[in-house]
């Protein structure tokens, strides 16, 4: 290992001296170029007039050009942007220059194909990453969920309709090891009623998933990838509201809006949604107990404890544009839920009360200044605090039935009779700072301090005063040395996190019989590369590799000393997760055409789980299962002028148990090893058509129609190598197909969009027999002013 | 290079094709095996959270072999394997659904015969049949307050009757939830065993032990018994109760969590008696010099009793080891020390005609069931069983 390090220093070391002997000028004219919301223009070409001498900005928007001394005009183009030109008297050494480009109006409609977006710069990161601009799909009915489920690698299989639970997964990996963030901090912050589910997708700009390899600014122990989403960050006025109405009692409202003044600076920006549905779709063939017959049933029945709501609100205040800060921003927000939940994994497990709900407060700080040290350092600083309590009332001695009634029972609905609240508080701080050392290097580096309170009791028998709460804290600093050669064609990324956590928590000791603390600190090195490199203009390939840990939790290593004992041995989880991939890009008149394709390797060790001890009825969390997961995905994006886009993708994710021996021996061969793992989907695929056209009826509208084909090949629920072969259950091919149309007015103020879902009524679902809802329809009506 | 965006969408259209074409596996076909079994097994294979337990059945367990690649039936998805097993059926309660269930093992698959809800119980702690078509299970309420029991006609599932046990003893200072041990019955009377705990599962220093007249279920006696802690594990995942052809029912202690601290006791009451047998106690743990003893005993026949324990010398995994011990002397009467060490599950012997079956889990990849004839003190060598799993979590009988 100490090898691996030197040779690697040593590498590293060498390229970078070299490179600096290489850029080493007089009269350099460096600079950044950014877009009128203040973002980095990527690709623009800067020009020094009369000559044949430019350059195209970087994914920061910088360029740096050699000029001889004296007076020189530059000139800078970008596609949707008005040309801009500078005389500048260039001297020796170093001039800086910071460029903001106006919007051309006029042009805008071509932008989409010739204009290289930020979600093109970003698929060609040495990052493995999907990234999804959600403007194109501003005026769609759906949730972040369903449109995140039709990319790539992406897997999410969800329990019922709006505002169930879902097991998100990437890659194949799923659960705790995939984690979630809005603009580069933990969801979690915003409280559960802000979820996958619930956020709606007019509050993104865009969402980019890092599947496997997650770069460092997005800190924590996400082990098998993580989810940014990138909400709207323009500095002008606007306001986006939108309303949705659908089947099953779905209402979903939606408004974001933001105020500058232009003088100052200073920003007012106001996020609001509220999402309601009944949930009642109409669940097929389902057990009815028939008294008169003495005998269960099949009947088609509506689900009848499945109603859902959630409000967010988040306020932001702050101040742009001034030379001690880019952005400076303080909020507030506040989300509530309440949810009933209809039924478990099983769906032959009914439940008619259960529910639960919750709030929560989030105060943050933001802090943005590039540029700073002769525009070398970049700094991005993040300090929120949160209070969330999530209450799940299960008190009702009943059992239901799926036709409403119900008969009483021995135990309450989960069985545990109680009215458990969880309150937790967190203080969640992130400093970023970028250093560019030089031409093509620079550094980053990440610490994250997470500390996390929970109190969790239940009503019925506890107070909150009686409770000492179990504590976690997490820090994260994460360092990451990036290196671009031959004019950026090629960028390799080397990084290293190092994670120390300490966790606290009271556990009941049997012998003394009382509540004693007991703790433990832990550390752990995470480390990985990500390279890529361009071929030609058109076609890149790009690869990386990460060990990455998903660390334990207080009630994981701790147990609680009741029903569930400790297991001090306990590992956090690991994976080793290799990408390899190839993406090509190119217009052909007025045909775009994108084509990516993608291998990936999850070798995953040590995944937590709680097992029962046999012998008392307690349980403990032991690592216990290895996987490894193979998979090819590839995508193919054509587009035809404005008037048609198609999206194909298809994946295949073959996991197999590698848990090599039986019962914790080490040397009975388990017979389960390295067959393929049950109750996962293997093939799945997608495919979206839309086609519009522009000003129809009138000037400045569009019509666009839209077809969407989710394909999700069958799977065995149980091994597919054991049991007789007409025993072994499947859960069935299943093909959804959905429809949509929306028309757009006065360039998109006014949008109606109306989508059926699942058009063909087909019997779908994620789980086995978990039914999901059959043909639904939504309509919307979304303004926006910008 | 269109030539590379063609291939490119040649080769997704390709998957798309081939992924239309794979063909979902077939319920028809298979291996058919017979209409009626007289034994089973339930094999345990993966690594958690993707165990599955596959049920096999066979007529004769002396020879042959039970193969799991051609066949045997998932279980998981139709019930728990909290098997009450008479006369070729399977009772089974699905606590989570709030079904009781019948089952039968019929051309090599679990078959449901019959179901109907049933919620008064959380889950089967105890059982015993009252006669060959007349179960009794008993169990507590969610919150442990009160112990209950239902009657149930074991041909169509229907309840008999239904109540609390009344009259036991109230629930002392700092002790709120019940505990359900063994059970039986001789004579129109119930034995039962029971216990108190509180919230953090901490137990009294005895347990109790209750006389009930079954006729209309008044409790005609209960007393403590400070000999030991802790009842039996008597649910149907279990069998670590029996009753000997002198009508004298055995049961032991397990203290729940302390039992590492704790020695487990074999207890005792005779037909006709009032309560339990004072004068009888048989320290388990002491016979097997404080190993860890398992829970399950079997009882072979003239007053001879099989015990499990694992024997942590021979390391932590696949060190179960068997012997025959006499109840009246106390004293280990056999070492089973042809059998190689098992990696004990749940429940993997069992007894017929004075004969012990073994389904033993062993290191080696030849797993057998291995027969003891007690009427020629004898082992040898059954039937091959699945290897390399993690263990058996049922071998039993369907007839008795």
């Amino acid at each position: 290992m100490k090898t691996y390090w030197t040779i690697t220093f040593a590498v590293i070391s060498v390229l970078f001296h070299l490179n600096l002997h290489a850029q080493t000028a007089v009269g350099s004219i460096k600079g950044v170029v950014l877009d009128e919301n203040s973002l980095p223009a990527i690709g623009a070409t800067v020009m020094i007039d009369k000559t044949t001498t430019g350059t195209a900005t970087n994914e920061q928007g910088e360029f740096v050009l050699q000029s001889n001394l004296g007076s020189t005009t530059i000139t800078v183009n970008y596609i949707g942007y008005k040309p801009y030109s500078k005389t500048i008297a260039v001297k020796e050494g170093t001039q800086s220059l910071r460029i903001k480009l106006e919007q051309d109006l006029a042009v805008l409609n071509d932008v989409v194909i010739t204009a290289k977006s930020k979600v093109t710069s970003l698929k060609e990161e040495a990052f493995t990453v999907n990234a999804i601009d959600m403007k194109q799909l501003a005026n769609s009915t759906m949730d972040l969920n369903q449109i995140l489920n039709k990319t790539s690698g992406i897997k999410i299989r969800q329990q019922g309709g709006v505002g169930s639970d879902y097991n998100f997964s990437i890659n194949g990996m799923s659960g705790k090891a995939v984690k979630f963030f809005i603009d580069g901090v933990p969801l979690e912050m915003l409280g559960k009623g802000v979820d996958m589910n619930s956020l709606p997708i007019n509050m993104a700009q865009r969402v980019e998933i890092f599947k496997g390899v997650v770069p460092v600014h997005l800190s924590t122990d996400a082990m098998g990838g993580a989810v940014n989403i990138i909400s709207n960050g323009t500095s002008k006025d606007y306001l986006d509201a939108s309303y949705t109405i659908g089947s099953f009692n779905t209402h979903k409202v939606n408004l974001n809006g933001q105020l500058k003044d232009q003088k100052t600076g200073l920003i007012m920006r106001v996020n609001t949604f509220l999402n309601k549905s009944d949930n009642d779709y109409k669940m097929k063939d389902m057990k009815i107990w028939n008294t008169n017959t003495n005998a269960f049933e099949l009947k088609d029945v509506k689900r009848f404890n499945d109603e859902y709501q959630s409000l967010f609100v988040m306020g932001e205040f702050g101040i742009e544009d001034k030379s001690w800060a880019d952005q400076l921003f303080v909020g507030v927000s506040h989300s509530l839920f309440d949810k009933n939940i209809q039924t478990g994994a099983d769906q032959e497990v009914v439940y008619g009360k259960l529910k639960q709900d919750g709030d929560a407060n989030n105060y943050f700080v933001k802090y943005k200044k590039a540029n700073l040290l002769n525009d070398k350092l970049d700094i991005n600083f993040y300090t929120g605090y949160s209070k969330s309590l999530e209450t799940s009332t299960d008190t009702v001695l009943r059992k239901y039935s799926w036709d409403g009634s119900y008969v009483p029972s021995a135990t309450s609905e989960l069985g545990g009779y109680q009215i458990n609240k969880k309150h937790e508080d967190r203080l969640y701080s992130q400093l970023t700072t970028t250093y560019r050392i030089a031409e093509n290097h620079k550094f980053t580096a990440n610490y994250t301090f997470d500390y996390l309170k929970n109190t969790s009791y239940n009503t019925l028998v506890n107070k909150k005063s009686d409770i000492t709460p179990s504590k976690m804290t997490k820090q994260i600093l994460s360092l990451a040395y990036q290196q671009d050669f031959f004019d950026k064609r090629w960028s390799n990324i080397f990084f290293a996190k190092y994670y120390k956590v300490d966790l606290e928590k009271l556990v009941f000791n049997r012998e003394t019989r009382l509540d004693e603390k007991v703790k433990e600190p832990y550390d752990n090195w995470g480390y990985g590369i990500a390279s890529t490199f361009k071929i030609t203009d058109k076609l890149g390939v790009k690869a990386s590799y990460e060990h990455s840990y998903r660390l334990v939790e207080p009630d994981e290593i701790f147990g609680d000393g009741v029903s569930v004992t400790a297991n001090m041995e306990l590992k956090p989880e690991t994976s080793n997760n290799y990408n390899l991939g190839f993406y090509y890009s190119n217009n052909f008149a007025d045909h775009f055409v994108r084509a990516e394709v993608a291998g990936y390797i999850r070798d995953t060790k040590d995944f937590i789980y709680t097992v029962q001890n046999l012998h008392n009825s307690t349980f403990k969390y032991e690592n216990l299962t290895n996987i490894l997961t193979k998979g090819i995905e590839g995508e193919v994006n054509y587009q035809y002028k404005d008037l048609i886009r198609v999206m194909m993708n298809i994946t295949y994710n073959y996991a197999y148990n590698n848990t090599k021996y039986a019962n914790n021996s080490n040397d009975v061969v388990s017979a389960t090893y390295k067959k393929e793992v049950p109750n996962q989907p293997w093939l799945f695929g997608n495919v979206d058509v839309s086609i519009g056209q522009n000003n129809i009826i009138q000037e400045g509208s569009r019509l666009e129609f839209h077809y969407g084909l989710q394909m999700t090949e069958w799977y065995y629920k149980n091994w597919q190598s054991y049991g007789n072969k007409r025993n072994i259950p499947t859960i069935p091919r299943q093909t959804l197909h959905n429809v949509g149309v929306s028309y757009s007015m006065q360039n998109g103020k006014y949008n109606f969009a109306l989508d059926c879902t699942n058009i063909g009524d087909a019997l779908a679902y994620d789980n086995f027999k978990l039914q999901k809802q059959g043909r639904a329809f939504y309509f919307k009506f979304r303004y926006a002013l910008k | 290079m269109k030539l590379n965006i063609y291939k490119s969408i040649s080769l997704l259209c390709l998957f798309f094709v081939l992924g239309s074409c794979s063909k979902e596996p077939s319920s028809a076909g298979g291996y058919q095996g017979e209409e009626d079994y007289n034994y089973f097994l339930l094999s345990a294979l993966g690594s958690w959270p993707n165990t599955v337990h596959y049920m096999t059945a066979t007529n004769d367990l002396t020879q042959g072999q039970m193969d799991l690649k051609k066949e045997g039936d998932e279980i998981n998805t139709k019930g728990t394997y909290s098997y009450i097993v008479k006369n070729g059926y399977i009772y089974n309660y699905k606590n989570d659904q709030g079904i009781l269930k019948k089952f039968k093992y019929t051309n090599d698959r679990l078959v449901t015969i019959k179901e109907i809800p049933y919620t008064y119980i959380s889950e089967i702690s105890s059982f015993v049949w009252i006669d060959s078509k007349t179960l009794l299970i008993a169990g507590t309420t969610g919150n442990a307050g009160e112990i209950r029991y239902t009657i149930i006609n074991a041909e169509d599932l229907s309840i008999i009757k239904q109540d609390a046990f009344k009259g036991l003893t109230p629930f002392p200072d700092e002790y709120n939830h019940y505990m359900v041990g063994a059970i039986t019955y001789f004579d129109n009377t119930l034995y039962m065993q029971y216990g108190f705990r509180d919230d953090k599962w901490l137990i009294p220093d005895y347990y109790n032990f209750a006389t009930i007249d079954y006729s209309d279920f008044t409790v005609k006696d209960t007393r403590v018994d400070n000999r030991s802690t802790g009842v039996s594990n008597a649910s149907p995942y279990f069998h670590t109760t029996f009753t000997t052809e002198n009508n004298q029912f055995y049961y032991p202690c397990f203290p729940r969590v302390q039992s590492d601290d704790e020695d487990i006791y074999l207890f005792r009451v005779n037909q006709g008696e009032t309560s339990y047998d004072a004068d009888y106690s048989f320290n388990l743990t002491k016979l097997v010099k404080g190993k860890k003893v398992e829970t399950i005993l079997q009882y072979l026949g003239n007053n001879k009793m099989m015990v499990l324990y694992r024997d942590k010398e021979l390391g932590n995994s696949y060190n179960g080891r068997y012997i025959l011990a006499d109840l009246e002397t106390q004293q280990i009467v056999r070492e089973f020390k042809e059998l190689p060490s098992d990696e004990p599950y749940e429940w993997g012997t069992f007894v017929q005609n004075d004969k012990l079956y073994f389904a033993i889990n062993s290191k080696d990849n030849n797993n057998y069931v291995w027969i003891y004839d007690s009427k020629t003190d004898k082992v040898t060598q059954g039937m091959s069983i699945p290897t390399n799993i993690s263990g058996y979590a049922r071998f039993d009988k369907f007839y008795d």
